[in-house]
């Protein structure tokens, strides 16, 4: 993953985005949180919400992979279906995870 | 030079209002870098609390968030005079999905939320037609629009609110919502007016302080509601609100994302005024019922006074006692109307108390014979209306008198026993008995020339109950009766 080039296309430097990233992983943790338990409780509307902020800040961000994932889940999530969702979030949280764990990566450079 | 921060004639007073850090943060850059002055609040209730004190050239609004969302802020900046001139630029993914119409909430301009770089351009373009003045009018097109598609999802999500938002707008109940602390965070027309202050100034202030200073104890306490406390209502004492007697409904809403206490105010002055018209009407009614009781019972009075009169004047020893008769008779009809005035609901009367009364009465009237007489009362717990009481009283009359006359002749020791009881919910038994020489063997108490007899055969008919003797031990007369309930006397 190659964060410059992120930074560059968002337009900010490098340095300044990775701030914005950990701000991402740390908000979208907590947003990946909501999912499950929204999920697993079978609440759409809730669900439907934190793939909404997680969408948001992927789209700001420009992390275009991740956002048409999230924007996948709280479609169907809007329309009241959960069926998928469960492996579809699971996916996303594993791409949550190689963000973190580059960020990581990138920092100890 | 791009990027260069400009001079301070250029810096901007800024607040950016969104609930998320990320979108915060990107603002935050990169308008600092540009020299500019960014405070942030992460929703509408923060950012009227920060614009309290601080008074911004420009304000970035997200549309969506939680506590007081973004149209809402606009219109109440819009309404606050000393944010006349400040430009207020929405900031929204929603502005991309649909049509907002921000300059009908006061809002000069709007972008469309979407990958930064493409953003921050347009956050820049808005900045700079910002100098050009509020007066200049508002943007028409949202910036950044044609830069994403359109999605329908957020459409039916954005529509679904309007159309609840319709219904609270109309309804005539006030409603507020308020975070756990307190604040007001929604407001629909009807609590606005039932204040009597205007959503800008309701919007983020104190709940408890709308109230008189005696009442903010007892709302303070109302707004202690969990989620699993029952909505609590005040319809019983209501409080004063500008000058009007409102209840109120409190309700905790546990929404995942934020706890709040929805309220609903409900204007029930006239309601009250209402009530207390019908109250002081029956008391009015109670007095003048108890009035006639009293007038009633005067009257009879006066009759049983007549008649003791008149019978000072009468000679024949047979003719006395029917005057002494039918003044007991008066006697114990106003004794039920003086029981009456003196209930306390009017409508029954004790009838323990009434039979002591009427008994005690009959035993001054033979208190030539009644002298070695002893009275047993056996009457617990029984209320009894007008209609039942007047023929029972009757009966326990004649058949009391007729024992004091012919049970205990020559000055016999004795004793009479009264006792009436509940023997089911409906029934009441009542027995008149005597231990004195026994009803004569051959004579049927049915069909006698005894005018108290006779009375007694008639009485026992209007209660539509039976009356059996029983020769035992003396004599012993025993009936069964049920309250009357439906039968009305014309």
């Amino acid at each position: 993953m190659d964060f410059k080039e992120l930074a560059e296309n968002v337009g900010v430097e490098e340095e300044e985005y990775l701030e914005l990233i950990e701000l991402f992983i740390e908000t979208g943790m907590s947003d990946l949180d909501t999912l499950y338990s929204a999920i697993k409780e079978k609440n759409a509307e809730k669900a439907a919400n934190a793939a909404h902020s997680l969408k948001g800040a992927a789209n700001n961000l420009g992390l275009m992979e991740f956002y048409e994932a999230a924007k996948k889940i709280e479609k169907q999530t809007r329309n009241d279906r959960l069926e998928g969702t469960a492996e579809d979030s699971q996916a996303l949280k594993e791409k949550m995870d190689i963000i973190a764990e580059n960020a990581r990566g990138t920092e100890r450079k | 030079m791009p990027g260069e921060p400009k001079g301070s004639d250029d810096m901007k007073k800024i607040l950016a209002v969104d609930n998320h850090p990320v979108m915060l943060k990107l603002i935050t850059n990169l308008l600092e870098k540009k020299g500019h002055q960014v405070l942030t609040a992460e929703d509408g209730l923060s950012a009227l609390d920060i614009l309290k004190t601080y008074i911004p050239d420009v304000i970035f609004i997200d549309l969506v968030m939680p506590r007081i969302g973004g149209e809402q802020l606009c219109r109440i900046i819009r309404r606050m005079p000393k944010m006349k001139d400040v430009y207020l630029i929405i900031l929204s993914a929603i502005a991309a999905e649909e049509e907002v119409d921000f300059a009908e909430f006061g809002a000069n301009a709007c972008i469309a939320k979407g990958p930064f770089n493409k953003m921050a351009g347009h956050v820049l373009f808005a900045l700079d037609q910002s100098d050009l003045g509020t007066s200049s009018g508002f943007s028409e097109k949202i910036i950044g629009f044609e830069d994403i598609s359109q999605r329908q999802i957020t459409k039916e999500l954005l529509s679904a609110k309007r159309h609840s938002e319709a219904i609270l707008s109309n309804m005539s109940e006030g409603i507020l919502e308020l975070t756990h602390e307190g604040k007001i965070i929604y407001s629909n027309p009807a609590a606005v007016s039932l204040t009597g202050i205007p959503e800008e100034k309701l919007l983020a202030s104190n709940f408890t302080e709308l109230f008189h200073e005696n009442n903010r104890e007892r709302i303070k306490e109302l707004l202690k509601v969990t989620g699993d406390t029952p909505q609590r209502n005040t319809e019983d004492s209501p409080v004063i609100l500008n000058k009007k007697q409102v209840s109120l409904n409190i309700l905790p809403l546990n929404n995942e994302e934020h706890k709040s206490i929805a309220v609903i105010l409900d204007d029930i002055t006239e309601r009250k005024q209402a009530e207390e018209k019908i109250k002081a009407s029956l008391r009015e009614k109670e007095v003048l019922l108890k009035e006639v009781h009293h007038r009633v019972k005067n009257n009879l009075q006066v009759i049983s006074s007549l008649l003791n009169l008149q019978s000072g004047y009468v000679k024949d020893r047979e003719a006395l006692e029917m005057f002494k008769e039918s003044q007991n008779r008066v006697r114990s009809m106003a004794l039920i109307h003086e029981k009456l005035y003196q209930s306390e609901d009017l409508a029954r009367i004790d009838i323990a108390g009434y039979i002591r009364d009427l008994v005690t009465s009959l035993f001054r009237s033979y208190r030539a014979s009644a002298a070695d007489i002893k009275l047993n009362i056996d009457v617990k717990d029984i209320f009894l209306d007008i209609n039942t009481s007047i023929p029972c009283g009757l009966i326990i009359n004649e058949l009391v008198s007729n024992s004091l006359k012919h049970a205990f002749p020559d000055g016999r020791e004795g004793e009479i026993k009264i006792t009436m009881h509940h023997i089911n919910e409906n029934k009441i038994e009542l027995i008149v008995s005597d231990n004195g020489i026994g009803f004569p063997e051959d004579i049927d108490f049915r069909s006698t020339e005894s005018l108290g007899l006779q009375l007694v055969i008639s009485l026992v008919e209007q209660l539509d109950c039976t009356i059996e003797l029983d020769r035992s031990r003396g004599t012993a007369f025993k009936t069964t009766f049920e309250e009357l309930k439906h039968k009305k006397r014309m």
